[in-house]
């Protein structure tokens, strides 16, 4: 097996289209990093911490001790900055190789909690710290941990998102990770969404080691980049159900591919009677930085209808609708909790329930995480209202929750 | 390669003309691989690279445009770059973003010159500082002063950003509360 490009699946619900008539079915691909580690790829890291008032005590203590984490993690070959924030911006690390780690560790003993929350600012300069050493072949992040609201500064989500995202565009990303309960979860979704990173709700400080490390394993696993997606066939109607953003020429703009984390994705598709010739074109930048792409025929026989009828669904197809299903649910459920309408909310959750049969043996960790959310939103509908997003923007950009 | 640093001395300057002459007079010493001539350039050469950016806009005398020595260095060095297989777009940030020294230390340097590649992210980002200035310095700021009740006022900065959802509201006036609460407890702050 070749190492270096891609394994696609193609997955379609039945495995041949109707001879005459029309067509409508539902394609499922999954994309897997090629498993050969080839040492990890080197990573260029800001940190924005924020140390706003309402960080003091065990929230900031934990954030520190991530953040020592990520010290302890990185080597020479990884740069590292670290900036707190709170109305004004502290650089306590600018940009630098992450060589002498006593000493990184002791300037993070410095930090002390202040006053309100400059999210922009903070964010902008872990950018700046960032995009300062940009290497094509090195992946670029920023990391903003926060527990608050934004309310100093640039405030407007929209405003800060865009640009988030253009800024991705150029090649350095953003994750966001929200302590507590107090945090505007719909900010950092949509930074996490517009930035190419992840969202993380980290619902006890005590967690953030943990999530630190998941967050380092996938970027240190990530195989390619720039993933650009497009689906060739021509007379054909097709519709994503995942939540990527669409480039100009109808190619998908996906997440990074990471090693031993398949991407999955599905389309509607409406065909014309006969057999169905198509082409997945996949586009990446591989660990070098170098554009890579790879083409990949389509086909499916026609059959008569009788015969149609009787194909078999594939059950990997039907436990991937059933996720989109109950991805839709929860978006539903959080409209129901913002109108403070939590009966509603608990009763669409509870919709799901017939789906957790087909869920089971291949999305387990759905079937956990719905069973809690039924009972969670009438107990917590602020702590509810944030796992669902997280949930939701995993779901849709093609990812799936830790079993 | 001559010392080209005399180019520098104040008192030279050019009109457009003078300016394309003085350029097509180095251009051999510069390019010495390129053919005679070939490179040369001309006054609506000067004018597009004016308009990509790859030259500072020049000084006006009157109605007429004057070109210093910093100028002229751009030229020649644009031509060069551009003759190694660089390209205007991402020419036009490096050769106005550099120093004079700078300029005539590539330009005298006689092994290929390498640039590094145009960093995108930290340009966007500078020009997102431009447009949005830091947070200002401590001094003296105005503030509004609201009489919420009898006894009870909020002061807020000019610009403070209000809430902008009810949820974000509920935050502030929890945080309002707990900092109220503080006063209450403190020990002889009051009853």
């Amino acid at each position: 097996m070749n190492e270096s490009i891609p394994r696609v699946e193609f997955i379609p619900l039945k495995p041949a289209v109707r001879l005459e008539g029309e067509t409508r079915l539902e394609v499922l691909f999954r994309l897997h990093a090629p498993e050969r580690e080839r040492g990890r790829p080197r990573l260029n890291l800001g940190l924005a911490l924020d140390r706003s008032g309402s960080m003091a005590g065990g929230k900031l203590k934990r954030a520190l001790e991530a953040a020592a984490f990520l010290v302890q993690e990185l080597g020479p070959q990884d740069r590292l900055a670290i900036v707190a924030y709170d109305d004004q911006i502290e650089q306590l690390l600018p940009s630098s190789p992450v060589t002498d780690k006593p000493a990184l560790l002791a300037r993070l003993r410095g930090v002390h909690h202040g006053g309100s929350t400059n999210l922009f600012e903070g964010w902008r300069e872990a950018a700046y710290q960032v995009a300062q050493h940009l290497d094509p072949a090195a992946l670029n992040r920023v990391l903003l941990l926060t527990d608050g609201l934004a309310n100093q500064g640039l405030t407007q989500p929209e405003a800060i998102a865009q640009h988030v995202g253009e800024l991705a565009r150029r090649g350095v990303s953003t994750t966001t990770l929200g302590i507590g309960r107090d945090f505007n979860e719909d900010l950092l979704v949509l930074m996490a969404d517009r930035g190419g990173g992840q969202f993380y709700f980290v619902e006890s400080a005590a967690d953030l080691p943990r999530i630190f490390a998941q967050e380092l394993s996938g970027l240190s696993a990530t195989f390619a980049k720039g993933v650009r997606l497009a689906l060739v066939a021509p007379g054909v109607q097709v519709r994503l159900h995942n939540a990527f953003a669409e480039g100009p020429q109808g190619q998908y703009q996906l997440p990074d591919l990471i090693r031993g984390l398949p991407l999955e994705l599905a389309f509607s598709l409406l065909l014309p009677p006969g057999p169905f010739r198509g082409e997945l074109w996949l586009s990446w930048e591989d660990e070098e930085g170098r554009r890579q792409e790879l083409r990949l025929p389509l086909a499916l026989e026609a059959v008569g209808e009788a015969e149609f009828q009787g194909l078999p669904e594939h059950p990997e197809v039907l436990a991937y609708l059933a996720k989109l299903e109950v991805t839709r649910l929860r978006q539903e459920a959080v409209a129901w909790l913002d109108r403070g309408m939590f009966q509603e909310a608990s009763a669409t959750i509870q919709q799901a329930a017939p789906m957790l049969r087909t869920l089971a043996g291949h999305y387990a960790e759905e079937v956990d995480e719905l069973q809690a959310l039924s009972t969670l939103i009438e107990e917590d509908h602020l702590t509810a209202r944030k796992r669902m997003l997280e949930q939701t923007l995993r779901n849709l950009k093609g990812r799936r929750g830790q079993a | 390669m001559p010392d080209l640093a005399y180019l520098l001395e104040p008192h030279r300057t050019w009109g457009l003309e003078e300016l394309v002459e003085e350029a097509n007079r180095l251009l051999p010493q510069v390019l010495p691989e390129a053919g005679r001539g070939k490179e040369a350039v001309s006054g609506r050469t000067v004018r597009y690279y004016t308009s990509e950016g790859l030259l500072d806009p020049p000084a006006r005398d009157w109605r007429e445009a004057r070109y210093s020595g910093r100028h002229l260095l751009q030229l020649l060095l644009a031509r060069k770059l551009l003759a190694q297989g660089h390209t205007l777009r991402t020419l036009a940030p490096e050769l106005r973003k550099r120093s004079t020294e700078e300029l005539l230390a590539l330009l005298q340097q006689p092994t290929q010159v390498v640039l590094r590649p145009a960093n995108p992210a930290l340009e966007y980002l500078e020009r997102l500082a431009a447009a949005a200035p830091r947070p200002r310095p401590a001094g003296p700021e105005p503030f509004w002063r609201v009489r919420v009740r009898e006894g009870l006022e909020v002061w807020l900065a000019e610009d403070y950003p209000l809430p902008q959802s009810p949820a974000e509201w509920q935050a502030l006036l929890e945080e309002i509360g707990r900092a109220l609460q503080s006063v209450s407890k403190r020990p002889g702050g009051r009853p």
